[in-house]
């Protein structure tokens, strides 16, 4: 149990930092979708079995796929940005991440009141999780279902390839 | 013994800022909205560990997760058809090459 969680951890923030490093898309969107399994592994181990379920579906099911399918439909699978020479960028980029990784654990190492870990087994069940989510949460699942809907409209007009006009 | 809640925290602090410098530092667009979508990911981490560690009544954070993963969906939908979209224009995906609304 507890080395599963470190093991996964070192999985998650090794393809993490491929996912954003390769210079080659596929391997970028493949290991993203590591990094995306290896978040449901987390979620199963804190007993979040459902979000679990749906973070598979949908971050490796969808998103990955949909980020694979992009990358085929615009050629650049290798990036070109690598040719330019942006050294101090980087180093730029990872002084900005560090920092803001430093204040992180800086807070969360000042925290003193965190919650211990109360009942050791705890089971979810599916029944409650749809109850809570049609009563106390009706409101926000209407408004991500209107998001949804607005997100599927938008993302295939503004998709749409524009006619050309015959003059 | 049980793993406390800050190596969770922890792991998802690394994770957010992997995800950071690959927002700020890649200049293809795809490779942003990857960044974006480990952010995400980091948050729903924190949001699903102070939920295992709460008292466990209510179930707010997992159905937070929930929400934000639908959201995440909508976002990288809407993100990959203005890739799409640019590219079609400029073909290219690199964000530096595309400047005509440029000041």
């Amino acid at each position: 149990m507890i080395f599963a969680f470190y093991i996964i951890s070192a999985i998650i923030l090794g393809s993490a930092v491929l996912a954003v490093s390769h210079r080659n898309l596929i391997y970028c969107a493949l290991s993203a979708s590591v990094t995306f399994i290896g978040t449901a592994a987390l979620f199963f181990l804190l007993k979040a079995d459902f979000i679990g379920v749906v973070q598979i579906l949908i971050y490796v099911g969808a998103v990955a796929t949909l980020i694979l399918f992009t990358i085929m439909l615009t050629k650049d699978i290798v990036s070109r940005e690598y040719y330019v020479g942006q050294k101090r960028k980087w180093s730029y980029g990872i002084l900005t991440a560090a920092c803001v990784l430093g204040v992180l654990i800086a807070s969360i190492r000042s925290q003193t009141n965190l919650p211990e870990l109360v009942t050791a087994d705890r089971q979810v069940s599916m029944v409650a999780l749809g109850k809570e989510m049609l009563t106390s949460f009706l409101l926000p699942f209407e408004v991500i279902s209107l998001l949804l809907t607005a997100a599927l409209i938008g993302g295939i007009i503004i998709s749409l390839e524009e006619k050309k006009k015959s003059s | 013994m049980s793993i406390p809640i800050t190596h969770y925290l922890f792991v998802s602090a690394a994770l957010f800022a992997i995800g950071l410098f690959g927002a700020i530092t890649r200049r293809n667009a795809i490779i942003i909205l990857i960044g974006i979508e480990i952010m995400m990911n980091a948050a729903n981490i924190n949001l699903i560990a102070f939920w295992r560690y709460s008292d466990g009544t209510r179930l707010t954070g997992q159905l937070f997760t929930f929400f934000g993963i639908a959201i995440a969906a909508a976002e990288v939908a809407v993100g990959l058809a203005i890739v799409i979209a640019v590219y079609r224009v400029y073909k290219s995906t690199n964000v530096n090459e595309v400047h005509d609304m440029k000041g």
